[in-house]
């Protein structure tokens, strides 16, 4: 296979795609694909590759919209529609991938896939690349090199030959899809199609119950590459000196004060700041300044407690991970529970949270006790420090005082059916 | 068969009748007269013997919400009220004067139900400008009661996601094991 050994710096990742994406019959040499690539890095002929997402969730359609107007504005543009379009992205995860690939095919369009778990997507649709989620805005650009330097190798490529996309396993599946072949067609450009509860946690397994070894590097992120990183530097700054610290760059902008309070204010709403932090920045482009005070629209602006808005960012820009430096085998004490009514939730959290505040426990022997995926331990881990609700100590009469209150807490084990049912009642379950 | 019953309890004007509102599937029966001591200052009318409403579960199970009546001079019904309750949920509204006494005195009130079923703290009005935050009750209940800290949330009595979010700790505290599905 031609890797390309010189497209950017996640070498990883791209090493992971490349061997995912076997095409090697088109793949340009590693001097064109440098080529190519430094010809879209660095045009500024005003020319740009036209990008359309197809399938993409509301969530994942911000953020890459988003990362594409911070780190590569005028190299790919984000259409909306696919006529107009020379590559297609399309979550290969959602019920309509299927029609989706038959739409790309049938327009004689270029196609990038993203997934959840790439390998397995990739024996679907063995003829694209499958990126993995969440997505990186730099592997996403080096894919559209990739497809870019295979379309100008075969440039005349007809649209029959893109009809080779594997059928669907039931032929009486496939006869009936053919019948109606839009019938999955996906919403446009940053319509939800719902189910972004997927992207909270991510899909990372498990690790091993006991330290046997390095944990996988996929298992932690680098807060500085995320919103998070900033808005802690902003919050730490602001808290040194006294004075309002504002992080920009963004679309919106948060000011940080620590006195008389410590809150946050930005007019972003949640539905924005979410898809914010769950996007990689690319290094440089968030600041940390003093706060340049209220915006024209002060008025819009939501005040957050800053711990608040740290638990959410983390939670967001974790995805199932640690931070990079953490240990998932050490102990740890949960200093209060976090405030659900303001903090996001999720799964599992207040299991985790009401455990967590009674016993001294690695995130791994958490899991474990509570017989949940590790992930959402993660999440909750990463969050529960940003916030500063965590304990590396716990003193012995504390513990003493939890385990008390664990074994007085046994017999309601016998309503723990109740219990449940008044819980789904309460979320609107039943 | 049986009937759950949780305790709403908490400071005048901590938001109980609104919080059993919010939750209830009925419309609550109240014990509403009009206030006439200092509790005029804060509210026109105020619960003098309970507020009641109910939530019903599959089965006709029900779970019984009671709330006190916040002056202290109605406390005696406060024992009578908790009598059998799984737990209790306590409001305490920030903007009155010294909330972190008030929780103490219902804490104390209320320890040793407490000691034998849960409690949950929800402070209310939050929004309005108060040198007191989260932190502070968590310190003052660390001092009061032994660990684990209850849980202690920002609540607004008047949604029904926030109520249900510190029933829900209520029960998690109960019983951390609880499913969801």
């Amino acid at each position: 296979m031609n890797t390309p050994s010189t497209l950017g710096d996640s070498q990883t990742s791209w090493l992971q795609f490349a061997a995912i994406a076997d095409v090697d019959a088109h793949l340009p040499t590693n001097e064109e694909a440098a080529s190519i690539r430094k010809s879209i890095f660095d045009r500024d002929d005003g020319q740009s590759i036209a990008l359309f997402l197809l399938q993409a969730s509301h969530v994942d359609a911000y953020a890459i919209r988003l990362a594409l107007e911070n780190d590569a504005k005028h190299r790919v543009c984000l259409v909306e529609n696919i006529a107009a379009a020379q590559v297609v992205l399309i979550d290969c995860d959602r019920p309509g991938a299927d029609g989706a690939m038959r739409q790309v095919a049938m327009h004689g369009k270029d196609a990038i896939g993203y997934a959840s778990n790439p390998k397995e997507q990739h024996k679907r649709f063995p003829n694209i690349i499958v990126l993995g989620k969440p997505i990186k805005i730099d592997e996403l650009i080096q894919a559209l090199t990739l497809v870019s330097a295979v379309a100008i190798k075969a440039p005349s490529r007809p649209v029959e030959q893109v009809t080779t996309i594997p059928k669907p396993t039931a032929p009486a599946a496939a006869h009936r899809q053919a019948a109606r072949p839009f019938v999955d067609a996906p919403s446009r450009f940053g319509e939800s199609l719902s189910g972004e509860n997927i992207d909270i946690c991510g899909s990372n397994g498990d690790i091993a119950g006991t330290r046997s070894g390095e944990p996988p590097a996929k298992l932690f992120f680098h807060p500085e590459h995320y919103l998070l990183g900033p808005l802690l530097r902003a919050v730490r700054e602001s808290k040194t000196t006294g004075l309002p610290r504002a992080v920009v760059g963004l679309p919106r902008m948060i000011r940080v004060a620590s006195t008389p309070e410590a809150v946050c204010r930005t007019d972003f709403s949640h539905n924005r700041l979410r898809p914010a932090s769950m996007t990689q920045l690319p290094r440089g482009a968030v600041l940390v300044v003093p706060d340049p005070g209220p915006c024209n629209d002060e008025g819009k602006e939501t005040l957050y407690a800053t711990r608040d808005l740290l638990w959410n960012v983390a939670i967001w820009a974790a995805r199932g991970r640690l931070p990079k430096g953490s240990d998932p085998y050490q102990p740890v004490f949960l200093r209060a529970i976090p405030d659900f009514t303001r903090c996001f939730a999720p799964p599992y959290a207040e299991t985790i949270a009401t455990l967590w505040a009674r016993k001294f426990a690695s995130p791994v022997e958490i899991a474990t006790e509570l017989g949940i995926p590790q992930r959402y331990v993660f999440a909750f881990f990463t969050a529960a420090r940003f916030a500063g609700l965590l304990d590396k100590r716990a003193d012995a009469a504390a513990l003493d005082s939890c385990q008390n209150a664990r074994s007085s807490a046994a017999p309601a084990n016998r309503c723990s059916l109740a219990f449940s049912r008044i819980v789904r009642k309460l979320i609107n379950a039943l | 068969m049986r009937h759950n019953k949780i305790i709403f309890s908490g400071t005048v004007g901590a938001g109980k009748s609104t919080a059993i509102a919010a939750l209830s599937d009925i419309v609550p029966v109240s014990t509403e007269a009009v206030a006439t001591d200092d509790t005029a200052k804060i509210k026109k009318s105020t619960t003098v013997a309970m507020d009641y409403g109910l939530l019903y579960l599959p089965g006709g199970e029900k779970v019984m919400l009671y709330g006190t009546p916040g002056q202290e001079r109605f406390s005696f019904m406060w024992n009578i009220l908790a009598e059998g309750g799984i737990g209790l949920v306590l409001l305490v509204n920030n903007a009155a004067p010294d909330p972190l006494h008030s929780l103490e005195k219902y804490l104390l009130a209320f320890k040793t139900f407490i000691a034998n079923t849960a409690v949950a703290i929800g402070v209310t009005h939050m929004d309005k400008p108060s040198p007191i935050g989260l932190a502070d009750y968590r310190r003052k209940v660390a001092e009061i009661t032994k660990p684990p800290v209850p849980a202690i949330f920002r609540v607004d009595a008047r949604r029904r996601d926030d109520v249900a979010m510190l029933v829900k700790a209520l029960l998690y505290t109960l019983n951390p094991g609880l499913s969801e599905s």
